[in-house]
C-alpha cells in the first residue's frame, strides 16, 4: 500500500526497549503504537483529548496519544500500559489494586486510568482523594466506576480502605 | 482526515523564524492545532515543531517582572516556585486549564495564539497587564495582551512572526484573584481581578466572543451589574446568554468582595 503522505523514520524507547518505525507524517502516536507496533492496550475513544482512554507517558508526562504526532516521540521515552507489569508478567501494585478494588467493568477506559494514575503517583506519591478526583478530570468511565477507581489509587498509594488522609 | 503536510523541527529561534517566514505553521504540543487539523478546520501545508527550541521555554524573573517563554507547558508554569510565590493567580489558572494531559502538552503561547474564546489564560493575562513579545526575521515588537485578541481565533500575530514570550509586571501588585465556573471541557466563565498600586483591572473571559476588561482606580470603581450587562454572551452547550450573564455578575461580585476586604 502506498501512502499519499511523506514518511519519516521515528526511533524511540517504548517501555524501556528501543524501537523504530517508518510512519506517514500525519500518523498519530496511538496509531503508531496500535497499528505499527502491535501495542493495542492504548485505546481510542473520544479522539478529542477529553476521555483519556489513549493516555500514555512521553518522557514521564501524560499525553493524549490520539492527538500527538507519532514523529514527535523521536528520541523520546514512551510508556504505555504494556509497560506497567514486570517482565515476568506480575502486575504492578497499581494494576493489582484495580483488580482488588473491582475498579473496572468493561475495561476500555482502564489503560488510560492506569497511565494517568501512574503519572499522578510519580508527581505525588501520597495523593488525597480530592487530588485523585481532580487529576482524573480528563478521564471518562462510562460503566460509572469512578469510586472504585479512586479507591484503587488510594489503596496503591498505601492509604488502604479508609481513603487516605483527608479530602 | 489530515491532509498532506511537510514537517520540520527547529532547535533555535532563528531556524523557527526562517520556517515561519517561508509559510510554516508553528506548534508545540499541538493540542489545538492537531485537533483542528483532524476536524478538517485547517490544513497547513507546512508545520514547524518548536518543542526543541530551548530559548522559547521556561520561566525567568527579575525584581519587577516574570517572563514566560511561549513554548512553556502550562504544567511547568503551575509548578514554578517563582510563579507560585509572586503570581499565585497565574499558578492557579495554569493548574486548571483543560486536564493534566493538556497541561503537559499545551503551552502558554499556543493557548494565546490560538485564542479559543473559552480560555482561562487570556483573561488572566489581560488583568495582569502582560505584554507579549513577537519576533520575525525583520525584528521584534511588543503587543499589550489586551490588544492581542481581536476576534475568536484571531490575534495580532503575522504569519511570519513568532510569539517569543510573555512579560508580566509584578512590581506593584496588591491583589490577584481568578474566579471561574466550568461544567464542560472549557470554562463557562472566568473572571480575573488584579489590583496594583497604579490601578485595578477586571477581565471577564469565556462568556463573550472576546474578553472584556475594565480599569478603575480602586475596586469600588467596578460595578458588577454594569460589567455583566456589557457582555455579549456566547450561547453554547454550557449555557444560554441570560445564564452566562448571571454567572458573570455573581463571579464579579465575589471577586470584588474579596478585593474590598484587602483594600479596606
Amino acid at each position: 500500500m502506498t501512502s499519499p503522505y511523506q514518511s519519516r523514520r521515528v526511533q524511540f524507547t517504548l517501555n524501556g526497549r528501543s524501537v523504530a518505525s517508518v510512519v506517514p507524517l500525519p500518523t498519530m502516536l496511538v496509531e503508531l503504537l496500535r497499528d505499527h507496533l502491535g501495542h493495542s492496550g492504548t485505546k481510542v475513544s473520544c479522539d478529542t483529548q477529553v476521555c483519556g482512554a489513549c493516555t500514555v507517558l512521553v518522557d514521564g508526562h501524560p499525553v493524549s496519544a490520539c492527538t500527538y504526532l507519532a514523529i514527535d516521540v523521536d528520541d523520546a521515552s514512551v510508556q504505555s500500559v504494556e509497560g506497567l507489569a514486570a517482565p515476568d508478567g506480575s502486575l504492578s501494585p497499581l494494576q493489582q489494586a484495580f483488580i482488588d478494588e473491582f475498579a473496572l467493568q468493561c475495561g476500555f477506559c482502564t489503560p488510560g486510568f492506569l497511565m494517568m494514575a501512574t503519572a499522578l503517583l510519580q508527581e505525588n506519591a501520597s495523593p488525597t482523594r480530592r487530588e485523585i478526583v481532580e487529576y482524573f478530570e480528563g478521564n471518562i468511565c462510562r460503566c460509572s466506576g469512578y469510586r472504585p477507581i479512586v479507591q484503587a489509587v488510594l489503596s496503591a498509594a498505601g492509604h488502604g480502605a479508609e481513603g487516605g488522609h483527608g479530602e | 482526515m489530515i491532509t498532506r503536510f511537510e514537517h520540520q523541527r527547529a532547535t533555535t529561534v532563528e531556524q523557527a523564524l526562517a520556517a515561519v517566514a517561508s509559510g510554516a505553521v508553528p506548534y508545540v504540543g499541538g493540542t489545538e492545532l492537531l485537533a483542528a487539523m483532524k476536524l478538517g478546520l485547517t490544513a497547513p501545508e507546512r508545520l514547524v515543531d518548536l518543542k526543541q527550541v530551548g530559548e522559547l521555554r521556561g520561566v525567568r524573573s527579575d525584581d519587577d517582572s516574570i517572563t514566560i517563554g511561549a513554548a512553556t507547558p502550562h504544567a511547568e508554569v503551575a509548578a514554578s516556585l517563582i510563579v507560585r510565590e509572586r503570581l499565585p493567580m497565574l499558578a492557579n489558572v495554569t493548574s486548571v486549564i483543560g486536564n493534566p494531559r493538556v497541561r503537559w502538552q499545551g503551552t502558554v503561547g499556543g493557548n494565546l495564539c490560538f485564542a479559543e474564546p473559552r480560555s482561562d489564560l487570556i483573561p488572566a493575562l489581560i488583568a495582569l497587564r502582560a505584554r507579549l513579545r513577537l519576533r520575525s526575521q525583520e525584528g521584534g515588537r511588543g503587543v499589550d495582551m489586551e490588544s492581542f485578541v481581536s476576534a475568536p481565533f484571531t490575534v495580532d500575530r503575522r504569519d511570519d512572526e513568532l510569539l517569543v514570550d510573555v512579560v508580566i509586571p509584578t512590581g506593584d501588585l496588591l491583589f490577584q484573584q481568578y474566579h471561574r465556573l466550568q461544567i464542560m471541557e472549557r470554562p463557562t466563565v472566568g473572571v480575573a481581578l488584579v489590583g496594583a498600586a497604579t490601578g485595578w483591572r477586571l477581565c471577564v473571559g469565556a462568556a463573550g466572543y472576546i474578553p472584556s476588561w475594565h480599569d478603575a482606580p480602586t475596586p469600588g470603581g467596578f460595578d458588577a451589574d454594569a460589567v455583566a450587562d456589557a457582555i455579549e454572551p456566547m450561547e453554547d452547550a454550557a449555557g444560554a446568554a441570560d445564564y452566562k450573564r448571571d454567572l458573570v455578575r455573581t463571579l464579579v461580585s465575589r471577586a470584588l468582595s474579596g478585593a474590598r476586604k484587602v483594600d479596606s
